[in-house]
């Protein structure tokens, strides 16, 4: 689990983070969504060591960011944003350097690198110069290199910028395996709220260094959903009988139930006193919040993500 | 240490693998090597080889004139075409401006009183030598001198031959009275050790020179793969990683270290084999190859460290190369690898003693050319050393404080 308290950074005469307040779960795929220069990044980049903090306090299972970093930096990973590899060496040279840099060693190296290559299927392509290899082979690579280690906590930084929508889809496969499989917790920054919303468990939304969204995603896009009756009711009467329905709403051509836990009973009451006096229901529509919408509305409208 | 190895190990690959790094680091120097050699022999060495197309226009038309013609055909560098007497000033002029002659030497009619009379001084103007002004001085001061002594040998002779009964009767030889054609000053060359003496030469003086020079370009691979790093994320990731940064700069170090050793090598091997197949001097390797490869090894050291302090305070690879070049060709100019220092301004010569490229070429210098011991390349060895080590702490610093 980590721990963020009145996190905040700042560059000479620009804050990147205000006194962020954050918790991330042990175990889940957290998606962190924001605009360009929201402070995805800077926030990764700090939990991950490599840019300091300039005030809160940060704990990673149980392990303080400012006293031991040498231990975080062994329980987690960091794939960054750009192909971080080595192009002039194969895939299986990429991969021994990096896990030499893990500090792992002979069997032990060799079996990491196994299962690198097996999560990311990168059997086929061990021997070819890396430069050489698709666009979407450099990125299942860069992912690999990131599991090398065995990570506890997997910083995933827009992994999938530039792949092709096969790739993607198999990217994301890959990393919620990882997820099912190792139980390794996740926090993943994309540009792609689709994907946010395809493999997140819990979703963060970062705007101008700070927090304004976070929960569990089914939560989030369950809040305010509704079943919506189609059926015009003109009987003053009828109309009464269905406004007494508590978590009903009528509007002129449509019934609105509200989706909560008595969905169901409220639901089937509406329905037999619609049928009670031989009105027709046109059609049953559900809506929930769309993730889009829902960032689209916090922040402003800015379309900087896809 | 395992870390070290796979570090090493893949520095190495690259390297490898790199074709660019192989033209700048060991081809391009070789081939400099070659052509600055061959370039610059008849600079260094004593008998030149090239010819100066010179006119010769005799006005004095005397047996003198004629025999110091004879003389003058004897000295190789000089091409001489003889005209005729119709020949004046402005078709000397036409012809030297025309950039066919560099010389026209014109013997003047009081050339003969000048031999004969041992009163008559120079003031008669027996000869007169029209130059090129782009001839360089020193070939031309090298030109005149020459012509001086045969001038001198005539006039000697001359003089013995109208008083060599008196002469000899007063004991005096013509040995005695003429100097000889070869000169009088014997010249003995000053090594640091006794034994078989190395003679100087022009690849033996300039190859030294020149591969301290090529061996400071290793900034441009080194800022190369560093700013790539830094740009593609690989140096992000790294930080990331549980791994001091010692352990990348050392890692770096002994791969750079190894290639700059590979490119010493070729760079003498060129020296000592190729150079003599294009009709160049040979080079000899000096007193010690131990103490070649120390002084190799120190310059190595710093030169690479040279490049990482370069790297690291540079935004980006142009601007790496461009300020790492320039530096590298600025301290070559005050540490004497393009013009001797002891012709530099005393100013100068004094800020020469601060370029790293000075301590590496006098240590080379040391073995290969002054016989020297590991012992005369102490105090070189611990400034390139110390200098490097300063580099490398400046360099530490630098990426600790450094936002990748």
């Amino acid at each position: 689990m980590i721990t963020i308290e009145r996190l905040r950074k700042a560059y000479d005469d620009v804050t990147a983070l205000r006194d962020i307040n954050l918790t991330i779960r042990e175990g889940a795929i957290t998606g962190l969504l924001g605009p360009n220069g929201a402070g995805k990044t800077t926030l990764v980049s700090i939990l991950t060591g490599i840019l300091p903090k300039s005030g809160g306090t940060v704990t990673i299972n149980g392990l303080n960011l400012d006293t031991d970093l040498d231990a975080i930096k062994s329980i987690t990973s960091f794939v960054p944003q750009t192909i971080a590899l080595y192009p002039l060496l194969t895939p299986r040279e990429n991969l021994e350097y990096f896990g030499a840099l893990y500090g792992l060693r002979g069997k032990k190296l060799r079996e990491r690198m196994d299962f690198a290559i097996e999560a990311a299927s990168l059997r086929t392509f061990l021997t070819r110069r890396t430069g050489k290899c698709s666009g979407g082979m450099q990125r299942r690579l860069n992912l690999a290199i990131g599991l090398l280690n065995d990570p506890e906590i997997l910083y995933l930084d827009e992994p999938t910028v530039g792949v092709d929508a096969q790739s993607r889809q198999y990217m994301l496969e890959i990393i919620q395996g990882i997820s099912r499989e190792r139980r390794t917790t996740i926090i993943y920054t994309s540009h792609y709220i689709t994907e946010i919303e395809q493999i997140s468990d819990d979703i963060v939304i970062i705007d101008n260094g700070a927090i304004i969204l976070t929960g569990n995603k089914k939560e989030i896009l369950s809040a305010g959903a509704t079943v919506a009756l189609r059926a015009e009711v003109s009987d003053p009467a009828v109309l009464e009988q269905i406004t007494n329905i508590p978590g009903v709403t009528v509007a002129p051509d449509s019934i609105y139930i509200d989706s909560n836990e008595n969905l169901c009973s409220t639901l089937i009451r509406a329905v037999t006193v619609l049928s009670d006096n031989n009105i027709r229901i046109s059609a049953i529509q559900s809506s929930a919040n769309r993730l889009e919408e829902l960032y689209l509305h916090l922040t402003g409208g800015r379309r900087d993500c896809q | 240490m395992n870390r070290l190895y796979y570090i090493i190990k893949k520095e190495m690959i690259e390297l490898t693998r790199d074709i660019q790094t192989y033209l700048l680091l060991i081809i391009m120097p070789s081939a400099f090597i070659l052509v600055m050699s061959l370039s610059m022999q008849t600079l260094f060495q004593a008998n030149l080889d090239y010819t100066i197309d010179t006119i010769l226009v005799d006005n004095s038309k005397s047996g003198e004139s004629k025999r110091f013609i004879e003389e003058l055909r004897k000295i190789n560098t000089l091409s001489i075409t003889e005209t005729d007497t119709a020949f004046t000033s402005e078709d000397i002029s036409r012809a030297i401006l025309s950039g066919r002659y560099k010389f026209a030497l014109v013997i003047n009619p009081s050339f003969s009183h000048y031999i004969k009379d041992l009163k008559t001084g120079p003031e008669s103007l027996p000869v007169t030598l029209h130059v090129d002004p782009a001839m360089q001085s020193a070939v031309q001061i090298g030109m005149t001198n020459q012509m001086e002594q045969k001038l001198v040998i005539l006039k000697m002779n001359t003089f013995y031959n109208s008083y060599s009964g008196v002469l000899a009767y007063a004991g005096f030889s013509r040995s005695s009275i003429v100097p000889p054609e070869n000169g009088v000053i014997h010249t003995v060359f000053v090594y640091k050790e006794s034994g078989e003496s190395i003679k100087p030469n022009a690849a033996q003086q300039s190859v030294p020179a020149w591969l301290v020079f090529s061996m400071y370009f290793i900034v441009i691979p080194i800022a190369l793969v560093f700013h790539t790093e830094k740009s593609n994320g690989t140096y992000q990731r790294i930080r990331s990683i549980n791994l001091r940064s010692r352990s990348i700069i050392a890692g770096k170090m002994v791969s750079y270290y190894m290639l700059s050793m590979i490119q010493v090598v070729a760079m003498l091997l060129v020296g000592r084999y190729i150079v003599p197949i294009l009709g160049g001097d040979t080079i000899q390797f000096g007193s010690s190859y131990f103490s070649l490869f120390v002084i190799a090894s120190c310059t190595s050291v710093n030169a690479i460290s040279y490049g990482l302090l370069v790297s690291s305070f540079s935004k980006n690879t142009q601007m790496a190369g461009a300020m790492g070049s320039v530096l590298v060709i600025i301290f070559a100019a005050i540490g004497g690898i393009m013009v001797p220092k002891f012709i530099m301004p005393k100013n100068l010569q004094l800020l020469s003693n601060i370029s790293p490229l000075s301590w590496g070429m006098e240590g080379f210098l040391d073995i290969m050319l002054r016989k020297g011991s590991l012992f005369d390349i102490i105090p070189e060895c611990l400034l390139l050393l110390g200098a490097g080590l300063l580099m490398l702490c400046i360099t530490g610093l630098i990426i600790r404080k450094k936002i990748f």
